[in-house]
């Protein structure tokens, strides 16, 4: 009778689980369909800079990895300076609980396109430790790039 | 895109106005001093376009940038200065000894070490690398180490101050599974950045390395100064 009250309570354990992830999911997904919510979201994380112009903070795409969704940002920031500000732009990459998995520094390569594990891009990257630019990343089930690679815009779909 | 009327004006300044040419030496200079560091970059890149920027980014004689931050390098919020002061993407293989020194104990708001700092950026920006494994130069000596049960390729790696790359080129076929009791061969080594090349210093491409994409205009106000106001200095 214990055995069965043991199994009783740990199912229901699960369900309860699994009911508050779907709905801290949720919740934590409706900051990418609200611009607002996501500038708060950046700003709390520490991700946006406030020394500098906030130009475009845009929920991309969604990468599918291993059953994990890993929302693409586009964010754009301009130094405050008097003449030609430099531009800090970056593609966050997060978690389901919209948390920073990784983040890449680009000039040109704006994100454009998920496919799966693969995001295409605008522009030819350069990327730390790969010898060569590319327009596609592909990343790993930890959100880590693991190729970069040039792929022509016919062959994205 | 069209570059705008007052930026133009402003420029326009330096036409007939020596002082515009205060930082030409010291350009020169910087240019000269890489090229001599890195053999891969001699005759490679035009001080002018980097005369230019100082242009660009100060504004010219009559704003106060001149005399302070020429090149914009320590503006609140930019990643520039934090990424030569704490030697990342690289930076410490492009500075020199010198300016690493000067870094530290000067002040970025003086003009001369501003545009050092900004050319010191832009070659970081230029600069290829990769990390590789590297042979420790001031230990030539081949050592044996015996695997002892449990160990991994990276375990023994860390363990004796070497690299997987290391211990895989000096035991070929040697490491794909590897025993308790085993005998491998090792040199001492370390991962590291190494320089595998640099950009081409066009226009565009310093541009793109300097500005980020923040101007989009950028590139062509460069191309504006060096080939429609250089060509007509009048000194």
């Amino acid at each position: 009778m214990l055995r069965l009250y043991t199994i009783i309570f740990t199912f229901f354990t699960l369900v309860a689980c699994q009911t508050a992830n779907l709905k801290q999911s949720h919740q934590d997904n409706t900051a990418l369909n609200d611009h607002k919510k996501l500038v708060q979201q950046f700003s709390s994380m520490g991700y946006t800079n406030p020394d500098r112009n906030l130009v475009a903070l845009i929920h991309v795409c969604t990468l599918e990895i291993a059953r994990h969704q890993y929302p693409v940002i586009d964010l754009r920031e301009l130094v405050k300076s008097p003449n030609s500000p430099r531009g800090v732009n970056r593609i966050f990459i997060l978690n389901e609980k919209l948390e920073k998995v990784t983040s890449l520094d680009y000039t040109k390569s704006r994100p454009l396109l998920c496919k799966r594990n693969k995001l295409h891009l605008s522009d030819q990257l350069q990327l730390d430790n790969f010898p060569e630019s590319g327009n596609t990343i592909t990343l790993d089930e930890h959100g880590t790039v693991i190729t970069l690679e040039t792929i022509e815009s016919s062959a994205w779909f | 895109m069209t570059l705008s009327t007052g930026w133009k004006d402003t420029m326009k300044a330096g036409l007939t106005d020596k002082r515009w040419d205060e930082y030409d030496e010291l350009i020169k200079t910087q240019v000269a001093d890489y090229a001599k560091r890195f053999k891969a970059l001699e005759n490679k890149v035009d001080w002018k376009i980097i005369k230019a920027m100082v242009w660009t980014e100060s504004g010219g004689i009559t704003s106060a940038q001149w005399k302070a931050r020429a090149m914009q390098i320590g503006n609140s919020g930019d990643p520039a200065l934090a990424v030569l002061k704490e030697a990342q993407e690289g930076s410490d293989l492009v500075m020199s000894t010198e300016f690493k020194l000067a870094l530290k104990t000067e002040s970025i708001e003086k003009p001369s070490l501003n545009i050092k700092a900004g050319m010191a950026y832009l070659y970081t920006k230029m600069v290829k690398t990769l990390f590789q494994s590297v042979l420790d130069t001031k230990d030539s000596k081949t050592y044996d180490y015996t695997v002892v049960a449990g160990d991994s390729l990276d375990k023994i790696s860390k363990k004796v101050g070497t690299t997987i790359d290391e211990l895989r080129a000096s035991n070929p076929g040697k490491t794909s599974i590897i025993r308790a009791g085993q005998i491998l061969k090792y040199r001492k080594a370390a991962i590291i950045r190494v320089i595998t090349g640099w950009r081409e210093f066009t226009i565009e491409t310093i541009a793109d390395a300097y500005n980020g994409g923040g101007d989009s205009a950028y590139a062509e106000k460069l191309t504006y100064i060096t080939t429609e106001l250089f060509p007509k200095l009048v000194r």
